[in-house]
């Protein structure tokens, strides 16, 4: 009864958030697909977002500050998402592949 | 263990797991489409741990915007530039071993950080307290920043405000637990008093009169309140630790005051990110387009 959720919520929150960045960062280490990577990117930037949330119910006015900021963290992965994207199209474009280590020239 | 929390603790371990599996399925999966799906799972369990953490707008919009945008764009990726079964898992700049051992140190330097190295804010933890020879639990709750520790818990509906004072063992005498409510910072009401049943004392405040001065108006953003331990004859007694007044605040949810400080303090961050998201728009369709070769 001592360690549930409901005793220690920020601990919880804070454990499962490291889980889910590890699990980014694997991805981001071991993949050669572009958007493999890009998935473990947005693994790392969705456990930032549950530390944000997670804080911000310890802070005076609710946490308002917290939620702004997760949002604006989404905001950026929805740009970065668009953005890498459109590169990864252009990759292909050029390459016929998406590895990123083959991507290696800036020109036709 | 109340009934909310029995509802709390399997919803958080519910969509814990689903997180957990989601985010091992995309750092393990060797097929592209599965590793987008996992992620699914991942993202839709984020938004309902935003909901556990009453973050509600933000599980909206991490629907909306990961589930219905990033992911469709993320999936319309994997359709467009690759023959699906085909994923390359090593990389042979970080081999799987070391990635591991990478993975491994960082989880354990992060766990070893959150459960033994900081000091975090408690949650609501019994906090046994010795008073007339009886053990009274104090449950701490959410406080405002001045004075951080608190007993009692409150919660604000539309209309009303329910304000609970858990004594489970009640020391000698105590029968009755005041309460003084305001909505607005430093002013005071009046005491009222309410009587110890099933060790725990409620005050419930409904559809109040907005024009009467001396009652707290619930569509506040919060309240606040302060509570007495009361004997029969209403007398606290100078050794009694909870004849001590603390301030709580109750809030009813995020989204107002998220709103708030969108429109306010971060108003420039705001507008900035909205100029971040059109140069993004325009760059992606410009680096996406096919090049027109002149003749």
């Amino acid at each position: 009864m001592r360690f549930l959720f409901s005793e220690h919520p920020l601990e919880h929150m804070l454990l499962l958030s490291a889980v889910i960045f590890c699990a980014g960062v694997y991805t981001i280490l071991t993949r050669k697909n572009a958007v493999s990577i890009l998935m473990g990117v947005e693994l790392v930037l969705n456990a930032a977002n549950l530390n944000f949330v997670a804080f911000a119910q310890y802070t005076p006015e609710g946490g308002a500050a917290g939620n702004v900021f997760a949002v604006f963290v989404i905001l950026l992965a929805a740009a970065e998402a668009a953005v890498a994207l459109a590169i990864i199209i252009g990759i292909y474009q050029n390459f016929g592949r998406v590895d990123v280590d083959q991507a290696d020239q800036m020109r036709d | 263990m109340a009934a909310s929390d029995i509802v709390l603790n399997v919803v958080f371990y519910v969509f814990a797991a689903a997180a957990i599996a989601g985010a091992a399925g995309v750092a393990a999966s060797r097929n592209i489409v599965r590793s987008a799906f996992a992620l699914l799972a991942v993202l839709f369990s984020a938004a309902a741990l935003y909901a556990v953490m009453k973050a509600d707008f933000l599980a909206a919009a991490q629907v909306l915007i990961y589930v219905g945008g990033i992911l469709v764009l993320i999936i319309f990726a994997v359709m467009l530039t690759h023959r699906i079964t085909d994923v390359n898992v090593s990389n042979e700049s970080t081999p799987g071993p070391a990635a591991v051992f990478a993975v491994l140190c960082l989880f354990v330097a992060l766990g070893v950080t959150v459960l033994f190295a900081a000091k975090w804010p408690r949650g609501p933890e019994p906090r046994p307290a010795v008073a007339g020879g009886t053990d009274v639990l104090l449950l701490q709750y959410q406080a405002d920043g001045k004075t951080g520790l608190g007993w009692g818990k409150g919660a604000t509906h539309e209309d009303r405000a329910v304000l609970v004072v858990r004594v489970p063992r009640a020391p000698e005498g105590v029968e009755e637990v005041e309460f003084q409510v305001s909505a607005v910072p430093g002013w005071r009401g009046d005491w009222v008093r309410r009587r110890i049943a099933g060790g725990e004392a409620r005050l419930e405040l409904s559809k109040l009169p907005s024009d009467d001065p001396a009652t707290p108006k619930v569509r506040e953003n919060r309240l606040h309140w302060r509570v007495k331990l009361r004997d029969r004859e209403g007398a606290s007694r100078p050794d009694d630790p909870f004849d001590e007044q603390v301030d709580f605040t109750v809030y009813r949810g995020v989204t107002e005051p998220a709103a708030r400080a969108l429109a306010g303090p971060f108003l420039f961050a705001f507008e900035i990110a909205s100029v971040l998201l059109l140069a993004a728009l325009v760059g992606a369709a410009f680096l996406a387009r096919k090049e027109v070769k002149e003749a």
